[in-house]
């Protein structure tokens, strides 16, 4: 849709830039990338989260799956 | 909430010329109306004469069953989820809701991003096999499939695409838009899943240069 | 988000199109659970509806009146088994408003009970847009 763009400052810890430039190199995408997919994704949990949905870990193999935690 | 709009073109069948055309990068109240007035009692019609005709339920066109409305509606509240259409002569003639959240399956490119097509539908008068009167435009899938691409390059996803295709559209998917058939996906009703890589997207977008 | 759309482009991927000669569509069916990786549960905490119970021992009872198995009710209506078998069986469950109409068809019900479905649709539709 037709969307002007806003710019803001973040201020992040070492660790937190660190662990974005990971997450950059990794899924080789921009920062702004990244940070863009994550707010999509927390938004995404959020709905279903508001619904009393629990979110889990499948592991492929063995199926097991554990409750990711969300307070 | 405005939409931005793109001039595109599209193959009229009666007469063979260009029909102007338009890509919004939304789905709004206007494309949920025709969709309700215009394509959803034809694509009942039609359904019910290719059952009267002995056609197998299977075979019947599956997006019968889809609720535009609620999913514009999901779509709108959701940063993941954009939503895109395309007009001409006044009528929405296609509709699509991409998600970004899903990741590559393939090997070459697994774990990667991409843009998954959550639903894609051509009006009911669009579609060759539901024989309603005169197949009206050409071109519909293709401009999505462009739309689809290049919001994916946007994202840094390089133009990434998954999907999972309808029965009747796996030859497209396929041959045409040259992508990688990953198989059936028993997750998703058995519904064969593509995906197409950086490489593909250009070769796809290239083929509408070539003679 | 803007897209320049090549005019030359768009009429040699419209050829492409019709020489392909399918009709183009993709995404899931409505009654679907999404699996992989990461698996999304859901724990339905909506109310009961009474309308819900009532639609659904309608449905299993006209049904069963008519000696209807499932399947050949799912057949004959032209709507997933997998949503009758919740309309039945799941109080929870909102049917499609296209369901109820085809079932109201199927099971020939009279002028009275007609509005008596189209009411139904109503109130499914204004739950279906309030939800």
């Amino acid at each position: 849709m037709a969307t002007s763009k806003k710019t803001m400052t973040l201020n992040l810890t070492d660790a937190e830039m660190g662990v974005l430039a990971g997450l950059c190199e990794k899924k080789d995408l921009s920062k702004t990338a990244v940070l863009r997919q994550a707010l999509r994704l927390y938004q995404a949990v959020e709905v279903r989260a508001e619904r009393g949905a629990k979110f889990f870990f499948e592991d492929e193999l063995t199926k097991e799956k554990a409750e990711f935690m969300l307070l | 909430m405005s939409e931005d709009i793109s001039p595109a073109f599209l193959l009229e069948s009666a007469t063979g010329e260009f029909a102007p055309a338009e890509l919004w990068d939304r789905i709004g109240e206007r494309q949920l109306a025709d969709w309700e007035d215009h394509w959803t009692p034809q694509l009942l019609a039609a359904s019910k004469r290719l059952r009267d005709a002995g056609v197998d339920r299977s075979q019947l066109p599956q997006a019968r069953h889809w609720n535009w409305r609620n999913k514009a509606a999901s779509a709108a509240e959701s940063l993941a989820n954009p939503s895109f259409c395309v007009m001409c002569a006044g009528q929405t003639q296609g509709m699509m809701i991409l998600n970004t959240l899903p990741r590559a399956r393939g090997l070459t490119h697994r774990g990667k991003h991409l843009v998954y097509i959550e639903y894609l539908e051509s009006a009911p008068w669009n579609q060759r096999s539901l024989s309603i009167g005169q197949h009206r435009y050409h071109g519909v899938g293709a401009l999505l499939m462009r739309v689809a691409i290049e919001f994916s390059r946007q994202e840094g996803f390089k133009g990434r695409v998954g999907l999972h295709s309808l029965p009747q559209s796996n030859g497209w998917y396929g041959s045409t838009c040259g992508m990688t058939d990953l198989g059936p996906d028993r997750a998703y009703q058995s519904l064969r899943y593509f995906e197409m890589t950086t490489e593909q997207a250009d070769a796809f977008i290239a083929k509408g240069y070539k003679p | 988000m803007k897209i320049e759309f090549d005019r030359q482009w768009c009429l040699r991927m419209a050829q492409l199109e019709l020489e392909s000669g399918a009709d183009i569509d993709a995404g899931s069916s409505p009654h679907q659970t999404q699996e992989g990786a990461t698996c999304v549960r859901i724990a339905n905490v909506e109310p009961t509806a009474d309308s819900n119970i009532a639609f659904g021992r309608f449905v299993r009872l006209m049904r069963r009146h008519r000696h209807l198995t499932l399947e050949k009710l799912a057949e004959d209506a032209d709507v997933e088994i997998s949503e009758l078998v919740e309309i039945e069986d799941d109080v929870r469950h909102k049917p499609e408003p296209r369901t109820v109409f085809q079932l109201a068809q199927i099971f020939n019900v009279s002028l009275r009970a007609n509005l008596s479905a189209l009411l139904l649709l109503y109130l499914f539709t204004c739950n279906k847009k309030g939800s």
